[in-house]
């Protein structure tokens, strides 16, 4: 095995202003959207998440179409957590309140189901993991705890910052948790809500200020930035028509960008890769539902595009 | 260091008390698994406590868990901070709880039932207390841990009236199914009524709902006018107890409910628990935050104290 993506996992309802909507939950979280990323490119990834005892149900098709490995998946509560998505004409989107839920206190299993450094350390040990995916926030704590199991099994780590700490306020643990991760990923609110600035330029220009090699900059269906600190790539999205949910289009992109990453591919073809994930994640209500039929086709459009961008440059 | 026979597990909050006037109290040490942690200590060293909590714990517990020597390898520094909560009283003694962090933040620190199985190796641990929701995979790994282990437990349940989005037909069934895991549960007089659609002060209609559930003990607590030990055919009452001045009763139906346990564990018979319980929560009334040092003579004194509540107190067997 060599990747883990770790965190979350969601049942996602999707409605549009449009009116159209998800018709049923589809399995979703950034970890799977992540998994799914990173598996376009390769089978040599785990997924390393809590969830709920319907999960089985649920993914249970997935899983099996796709012989996706369970070893990391520990069945914590009774239900996976539900995000009721409503997105806006803008491509943004924000979550629905006034939903019944299953208990009382269901905001708390966010927190229970949350993956924990141990449960990533049990199958990091060994030395043969590549890279490790984690959407999380910026508690020291956490971090100091990666920073240790990344110290004694030498992965690249790839960091999606949480919206919620996405605030200017947090910056002093923002780049503490920066320290430690060999990417990072993020898109334009959360970028312009943790700067303070407004626009694309503005918030490259403190993206590329931050100490960590390699920063995905979403940029919603204009695509993404890869910025490092002596280099910028724009690159529009990629298309493999139709356009159907963007949901976790932004967690499959950061997943292939690490796969890309760690295999050793250029900044430039780092950035096209995760536009592919992202463009096969947009396809389908939840997440890609068979991985062996997209990855010719994807390994195919990584090489034309790159051939593409590349002439462009020379 | 003593061997450990007790475990007060489940979540660490510390909490401050907004005035009539708006103004706030400092913060004190508090959470159910603390104030369970210090109500058994009253009565016995061999407790430790079993939880998840952040790194400024330390600052602000550490004293208190050296000077009353409980033991700190079951305590797991997992975020920076622990949880806080600033609290609102009504005039009815109900109360109104504000986190300072998410729920997630709260969620991540719940203490799982695997950290109480590790908390259990190396020890006969006699019993347990935990207050909790009724999640079905959390007690169905709950029972096993308990099968493995053999302690006996009490069930403190997490019960919010105003969140309460299921019908309470089905509250109660999950009830009754952690009720063959727990050999004790407890639960308040405002929960109750919510629960059963009972007014609150109606005790002897309260306790006939909780006689028909499968427990062998159930610790109902009456706020203020103190609490019942009820079982299958009898319910006890016992007056609240002050040995010293009444300041604060924040924790007090924690307090209480783990001294119960320690009690019932122990073999006291039905009356002694209720007495040992309302002890517990006399000495955590008397100031904010739990009460600041057990020493040996105050366990001598509450021993003593107990023994003459037995003796004096007539009590009232509701049947």
């Amino acid at each position: 095995m060599n990747y883990i993506a770790a965190g979350n996992v969601m049942l996602d309802w999707v409605h549009f202003s449009d009116g159209r909507s998800s018709d049923k939950a589809h399995i979703g979280g950034p970890a799977t959207f992540a998994y799914a990323g990173i598996r376009v490119f390769t089978d040599r990834v785990m997924q390393c998440s809590n969830v709920g005892a319907d999960y089985e149900r649920l993914f249970r098709p997935w899983i099996e179409k796709n012989n996706i490995d369970q070893r990391g998946i520990k069945v914590k509560v009774d239900h996976c957590n539900c995000s009721y998505l409503t997105y806006n004409d803008d491509g943004t989107y924000s979550g629905k309140d006034d939903v019944e839920r299953f208990r009382s206190d269901w905001w708390q299993d966010f927190g229970y189901m949350k993956t924990s450094p141990e449960e990533i350390a049990e199958f990091t040990k060994g030395g043969s993991i590549k890279g490790v995916y984690l959407a999380q926030n910026v508690d020291y704590v956490f971090w100091d705890k990666i920073r240790k199991i990344k110290e004694r099994d030498d992965f690249k780590m790839m960091w999606e910052i949480e919206a919620p700490s996405s605030y200017k306020r947090y910056m002093p643990a923002v780049l503490n948790a920066l320290t430690v991760a060999d990417m990072f990923s993020l898109n334009i609110a959360e970028a312009e809500c943790l700067f303070e600035v407004e626009g694309e330029k503005a918030c490259i220009n403190e993206i590329r200020k931050l100490p960590v090699p390699v920063t995905i900059f979403r940029v919603g269906i204009r695509g993404l930035y890869v910025v490092t600190k002596d280099a910028v790539h724009y690159l529009p999205p990629a298309v493999f028509s139709p356009d159907v949910d963007p949901t976790g289009c932004g967690n499959t992109s950061t997943g292939s960008a690490l796969y890309a990453y760690c295999e050793g591919y250029d900044h430039l073809m780092v950035g096209i890769m995760a536009n592919i994930g992202s463009a096969q994640n947009i396809r389908q209500f939840g997440v890609i539902p068979d991985f062996s039929a997209v990855r010719a086709a994807s390994f195919e459009m990584a090489e034309y595009l790159y051939d593409k961008y590349k002439a462009r440059t020379k | 260091m003593a061997a450990v026979e007790y475990l007060a597990c489940g979540n660490i909050m510390s909490d401050r008390i907004q005035r009539e006037d708006g103004s706030y109290t400092e913060w004190h040490m508090g959470g159910p698994a603390f104030f369970a942690l210090s109500g058994i200590r009253l009565w016995t060293p061999n407790v430790k406590l079993v939880c998840r909590t952040g790194i400024d714990f330390l600052e602000m517990y550490g004293k208190w868990m050296d000077r009353n020597a409980v033991p700190m390898e079951s305590v797991r520094f997992e975020l920076e901070h622990h949880t806080r909560f600033t609290l609102t009283y009504g005039k009815d003694g109900s109360f109104k709880a504000v986190p300072h962090f998410t729920g997630e933040h709260l969620g991540y620190l719940k203490t799982s039932p695997r950290e109480i199985d590790e908390a259990c190796e190396g020890h006969n641990i006699k019993g347990i207390y935990l207050a909790q929701n009724t999640d079905r995979i959390f007690w169905e790994h709950l029972k096993n841990v308990k099968v493995r282990r053999g302690f006996k437990m009490m069930w403190e349940a997490e019960y919010l009236p105003e969140y309460i989005q299921m019908p309470k037909k089905g509250f109660l069934e999950q009830v009754r199914r952690n009720l063959s895991v727990a050999e004790m549960w407890s639960i308040n007089h405002h929960e109750a009524s919510d629960l059963f659609d009972i007014p609150a002060d109606k005790d002897e209609f309260i306790i006939n709902e909780l006689q028909k559930l499968p427990s062998e003990m159930t610790f109902y607590r009456v706020g203020k006018r103190g609490s019942y030990v009820v079982t299958k055919t009898d319910a006890y009452f016992y007056p609240v107890v002050t040995p010293f001045d009444d300041v604060d009763p924040t924790g007090c139906g924690n307090n209480s409910t783990a001294a119960a346990m320690y009690a019932y564990v122990n073999g006291c018979e039905l009356k002694l628990v209720g007495i040992i319980a309302n002890i517990s929560a006399g000495y955590n009334a008397n100031q904010m935050g739990p009460f600041l040092h057990y020493t040996r003579e105050d366990t001598v004194a509450a021993e003593a104290l107990a023994e003459r509540l037995l003796a004096a107190t007539q009590t009232v067997g509701l049947k």
